[in-house]
């Protein structure tokens, strides 16, 4: 009686996970939301004390290492350093963030600016998690851009926070072209290199497309979901498929490689404050 | 260990899990937190919170990634399972016993995800890139696991240790 018992219940286990599996869409994207949106605020003072303790503990060992240096250096001397090194600090932050105007002002399409909350869970997949969802107009299969380039694609959105899919990721694909020669191909994401480093491979260039080392390639602005002319990164080799009908390049996704805390999400709404 | 106490241990891992980098010299492997915080909690709770911490560990680890919801249930209930039902056999609360208990588990889902992936098509999962996280896998596990026991039966001991204060 015990035996069929547990039997049962391992049966209603088993349904309720066939269940969970084949739900709608819709109701899966709620469900996860749930979940993020709850974390999220948590894992943003966690991130937030995480950066101050970084800085606070680079500005030790700057100390140290002046120190070490110039030992018979009065403290004075030691306070002006730092000062410097603050006022440095200063200059490129304000010149960062001069840049991320400027790009700003350069595109058609609102830009949604971002904060980068958290990275996934699994290794399997190369996605990162955004601050803004639904409720601050994000969509789903949007590109998200930095001044580096383009990072990849909006995935799952709740209310608060966006999956973002990396260029690196096996399942981005971006129609693509070689700025130099015009070549068009397909930018497929292949995860991480042995050092670490994301990396992308752009496939079905024409065979006799002249395409070398350290050529840009950008977005060619086909399908509808990447803005034209956004850098993706830079050849790093060239080679022949198999049966020779076409090449491939290697790429370093250049805005992935250095990605920031901040990203951009394209929107659908014109920029009514952008350059001519 | 109270239930409150297992979703607060799970939330916590789960969030730890997704701040840090992951480890790109072994195929992007993330450090096994979740996994860690399950097999500490199936050596030391009775077989129903066992579960229920497996099926929050699945949950928490769908939603935090583009795969499809429960998905890693299986893997967390299984391995919980078998580490609780063997408990009694292999149980010491010794470093070895996380050590290897890490270094399998690391392994078993290393190979859970494989083939669950290339099964769905999800993801390419070359023989490179899993032999790779394989090794990556063992060495994340031996080393994360001991020192994720350490962490929580600690903190098990502050929390008892001030309840017992408070009564």
């Amino acid at each position: 009686m015990v035996v069929k018992k547990s039997f049962f219940k391992w049966v209603a286990a088993v349904i309720a996970l066939m269940l969970l599996f084949n739900l709608p869409g819709g109701c899966t994207a709620r469900i996860k939301g749930v979940f993020k949106d709850t974390l999220t605020p948590v894992q943003r003072i966690f991130i937030k004390t995480g950066q101050s303790l970084k800085e606070g503990v680079d500005a030790v060992r700057g100390f140290g290492g002046l120190l070490e240096k110039n030992s018979r250096l009065s403290e004075e001397v030691i306070y002006l350093q730092a000062q410097l090194v603050e006022r440095e600090n200063l200059e490129q932050e304000n010149r960062h963030l001069q840049n991320q105007l400027d790009f700003y002002n350069r595109q058609k399409h609102t830009l949604i600016s971002c904060q980068v909350t958290a990275r996934t869970i699994s290794g399997w997949w190369q996605s990162l998690r955004l601050d803004k969802g639904r409720a601050d107009g994000v969509d789903a299969n949007r590109a998200v851009i930095s001044p580096d380039g383009l990072v990849g694609r909006t995935d799952e959105v709740s209310a608060f926070t966006a999956e973002v899919l990396l260029l690196s990721d096996p399942s981005c694909k971006v129609s693509a072209r070689v700025s130099r020669t015009g070549s068009f191909g397909l930018v497929t994401g292949r995860g991480v290199n042995a050092q670490g480093y994301p990396v992308a491979r752009m496939q079905f260039i024409h065979k006799d497309a002249p395409v070398h080392t350290g050529d840009a390639v950008v977005t060619s602005g086909l399908g509808g979901v990447f803005p034209k002319d956004v850098l993706i990164g830079y050849i790093e080799s060239v080679g022949t498929e198999e049966a020779g009908l076409y090449q491939y390049a290697d790429i370093i996704p250049k805005a992935v490689t250095e990605l920031m805390d901040v990203v951009f999400v394209s929107s659908e709404r014109e920029n009514t404050e952008a350059e001519e | 260990m109270s239930r409150r106490f297992i979703t607060l241990l799970l939330a916590g891992g789960a969030m730890l899990q997704t701040v840090l980098k992951p480890w790109g010299a072994f195929g992007g492997l993330e450090m096994p937190f979740l996994t860690g915080l399950v097999i500490c909690i199936a050596l030391h709770a009775d077989y129903k919170r066992v579960l229920y911490a497996a099926v929050l560990a699945g949950l928490l680890h769908d939603a935090f990634c583009p795969a499809p919801l429960g998905l890693s249930i299986p893997f967390f209930i299984a391995l919980a399972t078998v580490i609780n039902w063997i408990r009694d056999e292999i149980f010491g609360d010794l470093p070895a016993t996380y050590i290897v208990l890490g270094a399998v588990a690391g392994i078993f889902e290393t190979f859970y995800y494989a083939v669950v992936f290339s099964l769905c098509g999800l993801r390419p999962v070359p023989p490179g890139l899993l032999a790779l996280r394989l090794v990556g896998g063992i060495i994340a596990g031996a080393v994360v696991v001991p020192l994720i026991a350490l962490t929580v039966l600690h903190l098990r001991h502050l929390t008892l240790r001030s309840r017992r204060r408070l009564t």
